[in-house]
Formats: structure tokens, C-alpha cells, sequence
């Protein structure tokens, strides 16, 4: 589905992709334009199921292409051990920064908030990132409000949720790692 | 084969461990340091080939720290910034510090190992320093 526009906007055409569209395109529709755009969508779409490609958008738990980057430059054991690492020190980023929260510590919160974006992105957990990058914005001006202590709650599903994801994927390298290699 | 040394300054343990690794993979010799204090002991104590420095650190502003090494040494090593953003303020104030580039790390970890090596391997700042160890070897048996 490709969605027609007259917002050009960077931030409008994402608000599409995170509402389901697989594409965007502005007016005027440029023909040849168009043509590219649906021969890569029939493509995509011959190539993945349809779940698989929901999982794979903007919104998603984890961003595949970061976790994949790691294949490149160490060993499947190695891989492991470095996010596994990761979602045990992130846990505990988010367990201080809900602390520090609590004690109206902001500038912890901030401190956390920030590291947690970079670590969370290096890592493949988009959303916890996205996630966190909230949390950095509103810490220096909207501490006090339900929408911020709601976000900060936020953060123990969102970890929960990458934990599962990256672990997913882990699962998914191991199958694809036995079939490859029996 | 060993490319040369980078200092790599980042607090956060995860992604400085990552970030070591993955330089080392690579055939860097890698000194991380998680905080200013330690970052200018090991720039006191050796001559690396480039730097990773984050913006973000707990006892400096790392846009300081920069300031700092371009001041108090005669070093001409890249320093590659580390940042969350790419907001062009941030961007314009590392530059401003004596900072060479900065890389995103949302990027991913390859978009920082590529920086390190295009400011490295591919610019010769690695043979800079081997040819410059070089030429010390041979002063010094010169000497003897």
C-alpha cells in the first residue's frame, strides 16, 4: 500500500509507515517514479510473508539490519555474549533511571536516559531507543507530567520486549546456523 | 596485523565493549577509557592513531576533553566524536573543539568501525605513526 501525499515532510512521511502504509509517495506522481516504486514493493512482497514484513517497520521491537551488521564482524558465540551483555546492562539502566525517577533525581534520569538511547540503538532495540529518546526530551522540561511517569513505566515493558526480541533473533541465527550447517 | 592504536572514550559499558571488540576484530589495538580522567592518563602515556570520543561523559564534557587534547598536546591524531544526535549545533561545536568528524551511533556499529577505518587505514594515519615508530627504531640503534 503506498500512500499519496501532499506532505512531503520527513516527519509525515515516517507517520505513514508507522500506520501500515509500505510506501509513500508525493504529488504530483511522477509515472516512472511510480512504476520503480510498485516493481520493489511486488518484490518485497514475493519475497517475505506478510507477518514478517510488519515486524520489519518502523515501529518494530528490533531493527534486524543493526543485529545482522554484528554477523559481519564476530563469530555466532561472540554475538551472543555482546547482547546478552547488553540487555543485562541495560535492565539495570532501566531499573536506576525508574529509581532515580522516584527520587526525582532528573539529572540521573537524563544521564541514563541518554546512554540508554546510543546503547539501545548499537544494540538493534529501536523501539526501547525511541523509547528513551522520549524520556531525554521531556526530562529537561516535562518531568512532572503523567504522559512523562507513564514513559518511564513504559521503559520495563519496552526492555522486556527487546529482551524477546533479540533473543527471537538469536534463536533464529541458531536454526538457520543448524540447518546450514548439517 | 596491527593497524595502530585507538583510544576509544565512552561511558556506557555497552556500547564501549562492543565498540572495542569490534575494532579489534579489525586489527586495532584498542585503550578504552570510560570516563576524561582516564582517557587523558592513557593520552599522556601513548600516541594513538585516532580517537572515538563521546560527547556525553561523566566527569568532562567531552567537547572539552577535545579542546584539552588539541591544546595541551602536539598530537595531530583524527578525533571522531560519538554522538546521540546529529543536530547541527552539536555537529558545528565538535568541529569548532578541534574534532575531525563525528558519527552518529545510532548508525550502528559498522558505520563507526568504517569511520575509524577511513580516518586510519585509508588516510595513511597509520602508516603515519608506524613510519614515524620507524624512524625512532633507527635513531635509536643510530645511538647505540
Amino acid at each position: 500500500m503506498i500512500a499519496l501525499t501532499a506532505h512531503a515532510m520527513k516527519g509525515e512521511q515516517d507517520r505513514f509507515v508507522e500506520r501500515g502504509f509500505d510506501d509513500y509517495m508525493s504529488k504530483p506522481v511522477d509515472l516512472p517514479t511510480l512504476r520503480d516504486r510498485l516493481q520493489r514493493l511486488s518484490r518485497q512482497t514475493a519475497a517475505k510473508p506478510p507477518a514478517k514484513r510488519r515486524a520489519d517497520r518502523g515501529g518494530a521491537v528490533i531493527n534486524k539490519a543493526r543485529l545482522e551488521e554484528f554477523l559481519e564482524l564476530f563469530d555466532a558465540p561472540d554475538v551472543r555474549d555482546i547482547l546478552e551483555r547488553f540487555l543485562t546492562d541495560s535492565r539495570a539502566s532501566v531499573t536506576n533511571l525508574q529509581a532515580g525517577f522516584a527520587q526525582k533525581n532528573y539529572n540521573e534520569v537524563l544521564r541514563l536516559a541518554h546512554d540508554l538511547i546510543g546503547a539501545a540503538s548499537n544494540h538493534g532495540a529501536s523501539r526501547l531507543s525511541d523509547l528513551a529518546k522520549s524520556i531525554e526530551v521531556g526530562a529537561g522540561s516535562d518531568e512532572g507530567s503523567e504522559e512523562f511517569a507513564l514513559s518511564v513505566a513504559a521503559l520495563s515493558r519496552e526492555h522486556d520486549a527487546a529482551v524477546a526480541g533479540i533473543r527471537n533473533w538469536l534463536a533464529e541465527i541458531d536454526g538457520k546456523a543448524q540447518s546450514g550447517g548439517s | 596485523m596491527a593497524l595502530g592504536t585507538i583510544l576509544l572514550v565512552e561511558d556506557d559499558a555497552s556500547v564501549r565493549t562492543l565498540v572495542e571488540r569490534a575494532l579489534s576484530v579489525k586489527g586495532f589495538t584498542v585503550f578504552a577509557a570510560e570516563n576524561g580522567e582516564r582517557a587523558r592518563q592513557i593520552m599522556q602515556a601513548s600516541d594513538p592513531a585516532a580517537v572515538l570520543l563521546d560527547i556525553n561523559l561523566p566527569d568532562v564534557d567531552g567537547i572539552e576533553l577535545c579542546e584539552q587534547f588539541r591544546a595541551e598536546t602536539k598530537k595531530e591524531m583524527p578525533i571522531v566524536f560519538l554522538t546521540s544526535s546529529d543536530t547541527s549545533d552539536i555537529v558545528i561545536k565538535c568541529l569548532e573543539a578541534g574534532g575531525d568528524d563525528f558519527v552518529v551511533k545510532s548508525a550502528g556499529v559498522k558505520a563507526i568501525i568504517n569511520r575509524v577505518e577511513s580516518w586510519t587505514v585509508k588516510r595513511g594515519y597509520s602508516d603515519l605513526a608506524k613510519t614515524r615508530a620507524q624512524k625512532l627504531e633507527r635513531l635509536r640503534a643510530a645511538l647505540k
